[in-house]
This record gives structure tokens, C-alpha cells and sequence, in this order.
């Protein structure tokens, strides 16, 4: 069944201004969703990647969409 | 590591990998948010370093006292023949600024691991959710080096003095007195935005490479040289609450090796909120917007 809406949090250049890390702002986001909505999450951090992966499966969702090219990532979260 | 002048204080994520079961190896994640970087996976016989309870007072804002770096290293296991390695979330701010106090108590053989949790990652090297134990040891440190911190009084004092360099390590934003510091962050907010007058901005990232591994020794020369921050003078470093500065106080100190170089911790979210300081404010906002 796909998704009512996606939305997208973008984590190019997060955590250079000393702000949210990029697992808050993941966090904040999926706390966020509303009731069939999907997050996609785009990032060219590797790392940012293992953490979603991560969080996604200790918070009971399920990324649905897991993209490589490169170094740039996408990951969707139902 | 090429001519860095102290190459011996980094350690490759290769090396930590070949070290990882070496019973005189400490290695150690310092992360602001454990929630976020180690409970979800760290380096196999990586102990957590929690940044706000173990390397700060909890009560005055304050570095950890020496009683409490030492119950700190007795805790993890760390004796005197020990090598530290240290690596964290955010960066490997929070591993710079426990680098900076560690220093200051005298700690030897502590390394950064090179790139911290980003080149573990891009390298696609394990990552295990087991924490490892630590048998305790006693451990006894020296007494504070107060040279590698300045505080206030000291940044007022060298104020307008060419023997000093001040080290604006923050955003442009930031410097420019556009914010004082994020809408999340308003605890580390100021009453006024800007910059101390007289400092440079050299923001911390310029330091590094895509990868969070530290430039070649000639490049960072040239890059703290083109803004007069030069191995003649006595340099101090600061940000919002100094863990971005400790990231460059390491860089000028042990990359170019820089003589006289002090982290400036209680940084703009002290600067910014103490009466009667001067401040230039580009941005011409004379009130803080956070």
C-alpha cells in the first residue's frame, strides 16, 4: 500500500552550524508524521545513513526505500 | 600523517581497527548525544564518554574538576602505560574538547582517531552495539595546566595586543552577529550577537576534508596565515561553548604546532552575555535574534 504523503528531510550540511544532530532531526521528523505519511531522507553522509538505519529499527518503522549511488543516500521510513 | 608537527596525537581508523582487541589501547566515543551516535552502534571495545555528564561539572558551568577526571580514568580502565584513543558524534567536536581537558590534566598518549565516526562510516567498517567492561584502575592526574584555557579576563586582557590572535571558529552567521546561536539552542544563546573585536574568522570545517580527516599540514598553515594567525603569537580559539574551538585549539597546537594556543570555553555564549564587553556586530542587529 503506498503511502498517503512523503515528507523529506534533506541532511546535506546538517551539523555545520553546531545546531540539531542529524539523528534529532531524523528523530524530530518521524515524531512529526502524520498517520500514513512517509519520510524520505536524503543525505551524502555515510554515516547519517547507519544512524537512520539504526534509529528506524529500534523506533518499530521500517525503511522501505534504501538508495546508494555514490555517496548520496535515500532512505524512506513508513 | 605528513609534517605535522606532533603527528603522533592522530591515529588512522586502520590503526584503530588493528588495535581494537589491544589490551593497551582505551578506546573511547565521546558523544554529546549517546542516544544518537553510540547506543546505536560504536566501535567494538569503544566505551561511551557521555560529554555533558562525564567531561563537564553538572552543576557550575564548568570542565570536570581533577578529583573527577580521575574517578573518570580510574572508571574506564586507563592507566599510566595506557594510549587513549578518542573518536565521537558531532564531527569529533565533543573527542576534541575531552582531548583539551584531558590535556590539561596531563593525560599522556592520547590520540584522535582521524575522520571519527564519518571515515568509520565512509570506509563501511563494523559497527557492534556490545559495551565492553573496564577493569578499574587507580588513576592519578597532574594538577590543571591553566595555559591551554583561557576565561574571560584573560580575552579582555589581550585585547588589541598584536601579540595575540583571537580565533573566531563559529559560522559566518554566526560571527557576523546574524544569530548567536540556533533556534534549538537557545540555551546557548546571548543577550547580544557578533564577534570579540579583533578576532578572525577561520570557521573550524575549514580545517578538515570531505571526510573529516584534518588538511595537510600546508594547507592549514596557509589557512590561519592568511588571517594573521601566525606561530609568533599567543593564540586563542573560541566558539559558542568551546567544543568547535577545541577542534582548532587541537589543529594549531599539535597539527602546526603553535607554542601558546588556549581554548577560550566559556566562547560567545559567555562573551555575548557579559555587561560592558566590546563587540562588533556586522549585521548591525544591536539585539540578538535567539
Amino acid at each position: 500500500m503506498g503511502a498517503e504523503s512523503t515528507s523529506t528531510l534533506d541532511l546535506h550540511g546538517a551539523e555545520d552550524h553546531c545546531g540539531d544532530s542529524a539523528a534529532a532531526m531524523v528523530r524530530q521528523a518521524l515524531d512529526g508524521l502524520a498517520i500514513g505519511e512517509e519520510l524520505q531522507v536524503l543525505t551524502d553522509v555515510a554515516e547519517h545513513a547507519f544512524m537512520i538505519r539504526a534509529l528506524t529499527a529500534r523506533s518499530g518503522r521500517a525503511v522501505v526505500m534504501d538508495e546508494v549511488h555514490g555517496s548520496e543516500c535515500r532512505l524512506v521510513i513508513r | 600523517m605528513g609534517d605535522y608537527a606532533h603527528p603522533e596525537v592522530l591515529v588512522t581508523t586502520e590503526w584503530v581497527h588493528s588495535h581494537i582487541d589491544d589490551p593497551n589501547v582505551r578506546i573511547l566515543e565521546v558523544d554529546y548525544e549517546p542516544s544518537g551516535a553510540y547506543e546505536l552502534g560504536h566501535v567494538r571495545n569503544a566505551h561511551l564518554v557521555d560529554w555533558k555528564r562525564d567531561i563537564n561539572d553538572t552543576v557550575r558551568r564548568d570542565i570536570l574538576s581533577k578529583q573527577q577526571f580521575e574517578k573518570l580514568f580510574s572508571r574506564l580502565g586507563v592507566g599510566r602505560g595506557t594510549t587513549v584513543v578518542l573518536y565521537g558524534d558531532m564531527r569529533n567536536w565533543f573527542a576534541a574538547f575531552a582531548y583539551w581537558t584531558f590535556a590539561i590534566y596531563g593525560a599522556a598518549n592520547v590520540k584522535l582517531m582521524n575522520g571519527g565516526r564519518r571515515k568509520w562510516a565512509d570506509e563501511n567498517r563494523a559497527w557492534t552495539t556490545d559495551v565492553p567492561s573496564a577493569g578499574r584502575v587507580e588513576y592519578t592526574a597532574g594538577d590543571a595546566n591553566q595555559k591551554l584555557r583561557a576565561y574571560l579576563p584573560d580575552v579582555k586582557q589581550v585585547l588589541g595586543n598584536p601579540a595575540y590572535a583571537l580565533v573566531d571558529v563559529r559560522s559566518p552567521a554566526e560571527f557576523k552577529g546574524e544569530i548567536s546561536a540556533p533556534p534549538e539552542y537557545s540555551n546557548e544563546g546571548a543577550q547580544r550577537a557578533g564577534h570579540i573585536p579583533g578576532a578572525a574568522s577561520i570557521p573550524w570545517a575549514q580545517a578538515i576534508q570531505d571526510d573529516d580527516t584534518f588538511k595537510p599540514v600546508d594547507q592549514l598553515r596557509e589557512l590561519y596565515a592568511s588571517k594573521g594567525v601566525t606561530s609568533d603569537k599567543q593564540v586563542i580559539a573560541y566558539c559558542r561553548i568551546g567544543e568547535r574551538s577545541s577542534h582548532s585549539w587541537f589543529v594549531l597546537k599539535y597539527l602546526l604546532g603553535f607554542p601558546n594556543v588556549a581554548n577560550y570555553d566559556g566562547s560567545w555564549s559567555e562573551w555575548g552575555n557579559a555587561v560592558g564587553v566590546p563587540v562588533e556586530n556586522e549585521a548591525a542587529v544591536p539585539v540578538a535574534v535567539h
